[in-house]
């Protein structure tokens, strides 16, 4: 019986320890998930943490190294226009000012890799894309047997005196960003409306100074961006003129709407319509004159109804019945149901080049549903042509003997930079690859090759 | 029930042998296709634009390779010192400057086009096709403009200029339309005449972009210069 007690008291004791036992099973295992899961946690953030660090280290070092090379492309054009003022020899100054054109354009390359609010910085930016097209035009007058006149000098100087102050801020910067200035930290860190590297940066340019006016016809020049319309003629037409025009011009639309005016270099109504099928169009009728110059919309479809020939006249048509008279296809394109026609106006059989204009047939309706007549209305007049000096087959001798031609034309071909000259075309094959080539017409110089880039499902002139 | 299951998957594997066999016997045919048959219809239509372009073909771009087109490979090859039979083998091909074969090594990737395309898909996908132009065009202006980056790639990936670019919607794969409105673009369609800038008449923050000169109001977007 004592036993039997004992032996109670015993099991009593075993399963006391028993359910203890279990207890602290589960809290350690409960512990040991808690430790895994933390550390996990942990190791997961720290990885994070690290990678993120790594970013920030690589985008850091990308940041300086385009930093120091503006650096080193300001002082050197700095020094390049020292030794260009100090040379009287033309073809050490056609080198230095080929030089300082290529650094500037390095500049503006590592400009925009910095991380800037681009308006901060705009003003600097135009005087080096400005800079580098002003020196290469140098450069091409002297290679063309011109001279530096004492206005070209007297602008060099002024380049050099903003360089100099640019060169001077830039490499104070510098040695902030030696002494452990962050540019990542900087982009990030907002002041008012800009961020600090921006704010730092704008001193690049003293605020008591302008940046000297580049005059030339070259790239970036404000000639070519301020290009003056001289082609609309006849007088101001209200929007219900223009609205009437719209209407007549297409068939079968539906809901034609105002949407609005364009202020710019041109001045236009704009509407916008539905074809047969829903899809839209936007037009813009210039106010003077009430031509319609430019339509825009997209058919996506895979359906033709028509051919290229029936395309090529609904696109003519829609350009004569526009004002654009005695006008022929020069190149066309047929993409995705879409056929592009470029058409230019004659005048006395030569083609006018500068008078572009560009139309887009949807092959499913057969309607126009892109039309571009901007470069017709900025470019178009009566113009006194001239008449060509060269004989074309004093042309055709200079063409290398390897290439077969194909025809030849007289056009007036718009060069680089707003000059249009009356020139020889003649189209010319070679191993499969088409070529356009320039001739004057007036010394039977080469003035420019253009070659047919067939790309991936179109081909260009390049 | 066994028996049930056993002709179940029966019925499965003769399907599958049936669907692989389809394949195979699909598969061998196409290549006949190609043997038999030199020119696709795109092939055949590039080949009539290019003579169409030089003068030797006036009959339409239809993709078919019709007695027309014949007379004027045969033009072509008479001009070209190549063998006169009316037939775009490899040599006429080559004079032709096309590539027979599935991929033309000759052609020039349209790097350009895509990253527009991208750009524009992720900038304006939800506005008219002619705001995506316009979009696509401020893009190019900006390239041509002495006040931003040279190329289009420097304009699109300038830090800052696009949040597109920010928040990775510049990866997104654009639709036809933004490629399309790319594509007008890089023709030299411009509906805004030259615009600079565009911003969100709704949602924009940055007190400088009021002061530029408005052009035009496109859908959702206000281009200025």
């Amino acid at each position: 019986m004592e036993n039997q007690v004992e032996n109670k008291n015993l099991k009593k004791e075993k399963s006391k320890n028993h359910s203890l036992r279990g207890a602290v099973i589960g809290l350690s295992i409960a512990t040991a998930i808690l430790g895994a899961t933390s550390l996990g946690f942990g190791i997961a953030y720290g990885v994070v943490q690290s990678k993120s660090n790594e970013y920030s280290v690589q985008l850091e070092s990308v940041y300086k190294r385009n930093y120091y090379d503006l650096v080193d492309n300001v002082n050197n054009a700095d020094m390049k226009i020292s030794k260009l003022l100090a040379s009287s020899n033309e073809d050490y100054q056609a080198k230095m000012l080929g030089e300082i054109s290529e650094a500037a354009k390095d500049m503006q390359a590592n400009i925009a890799s910095l991380p800037l609010t681009n308006d901060n910085i705009v003003m600097s930016v135009r005087f080096i894309n400005q800079m580098s097209g002003y020196t290469s035009v140098l450069e091409e007058k002297i290679a063309k047997g011109g001279t530096l006149t004492e206005d070209d000098k007297k602008t060099l100087n002024e380049l050099h005196d903003s360089l100099t102050d640019m060169k001077s801020y830039l490499n104070d910067m510098s040695r902030k960003i030696n002494a452990g200035y962050s540019i990542l930290d900087a982009s990030t860190r907002m002041n008012g409306e800009y961020d600090d590297f921006s704010l730092d940066l704008s001193g690049i340019k003293s605020s008591d100074t302008d940046y000297p006016s580049m005059i030339y016809d070259g790239p970036f020049s404000d000639s070519v961006v301020n290009q003056k319309v001289i082609g609309l003629t006849g007088k101001e037409v209200s929007k219900e003129e223009a609205y009437k025009k719209v209407d007549q011009s297409f068939k079968n639309i539906s809901n034609l709407m105002f949407e609005g005016e364009t202020n710019g270099k041109f001045n236009t109504y704009n509407f916008s319509l539905q074809n047969s099928d829903g899809q839209n169009l936007y037009v813009q009728v210039t106010k003077q004159g009430g031509n319609i110059l430019t339509v825009n919309g997209n058919v996506d479809s895979d359906v033709q109804n028509i051919d290229l020939t029936q395309a090529e006249k609904i696109a003519l048509d829609f350009a004569k019945n526009n004002g654009i008279k005695n006008a022929g296809v020069v190149w066309f394109e047929e993409l995705n149901s879409h056929a592009y026609f470029n058409i230019t106006p004659k005048q006395d059989g030569i083609i006018l080049y500068p008078d572009l204009v560009k139309v887009k047939v949807d092959l499913e309706h057969g309607i126009v549903i892109g039309y571009d007549a901007i470069s017709f209305f900025t470019n178009h007049t009566n113009r006194n042509l001239g008449s060509a000096n060269v004989n074309i087959d004093e042309i055709k001798h200079n063409i290398d003997s390897s290439f077969n031609i194909i025809g030849s034309r007289l056009v007036l071909a718009p060069l680089d930079y707003n000059r249009q000259v009356l020139c020889y075309e003649v189209i010319c094959e070679r191993n499969g690859a088409t070529y356009y080539f320039y001739f004057n017409a007036q010394n039977g110089k080469q003035e420019n090759i253009l070659k047919v880039v067939e790309t991936e499902d179109s081909s260009k002139l390049m | 029930m066994r028996k049930k299951i056993i002709s179940i998957i029966f019925a499965f594997v003769f399907a599958f042998m049936g669907i692989t066999a389809t394949a195979i016997i699909a598969t061998n045919y196409i290549t006949d296709v190609h043997v038999v048959d030199a020119l696709t219809s795109n092939q055949t239509k590039t080949v009539q634009t290019k003579l169409k372009r030089w003068g030797y073909y006036t009959g339409s771009v239809d993709g078919i390779y019709g007695n027309l087109t014949r007379k004027a490979v045969r033009y072509f090859q008479q001009k070209n010192g190549l063998a006169v039979d009316g037939i775009v083998g490899p040599k006429t091909a080559a004079a032709l400057g096309m590539s027979l074969g599935a991929t033309d090594n000759s052609s020039t990737s349209s790097n350009d086009l895509n990253l527009l395309a991208h750009c524009v898909y992720a900038e304006a996908r939800g506005e008219s096709y002619t705001g995506q132009v316009a979009v696509a065009a401020v893009i190019l202006n900006r390239v041509k403009s002495a006040d931003f980056p040279n190329t289009i790639a420097g304009v699109i990936y300038q830090p800052y200029a696009f949040t597109c670019v920010n928040d990775g919607q510049i990866n997104l794969t654009p639709n036809q339309t933004a490629i399309n409105a790319a594509r007008d673009a890089l023709n030299g369609w411009d509906p805004t005449y030259g615009c600079l800038y565009y911003y969100n008449a709704g949602t924009a923050t940055s007190k400088w972009i009021f002061n530029k000169k408005t052009v035009v109001t496109i859908g959702n977007h206000v281009f200025a210069i």
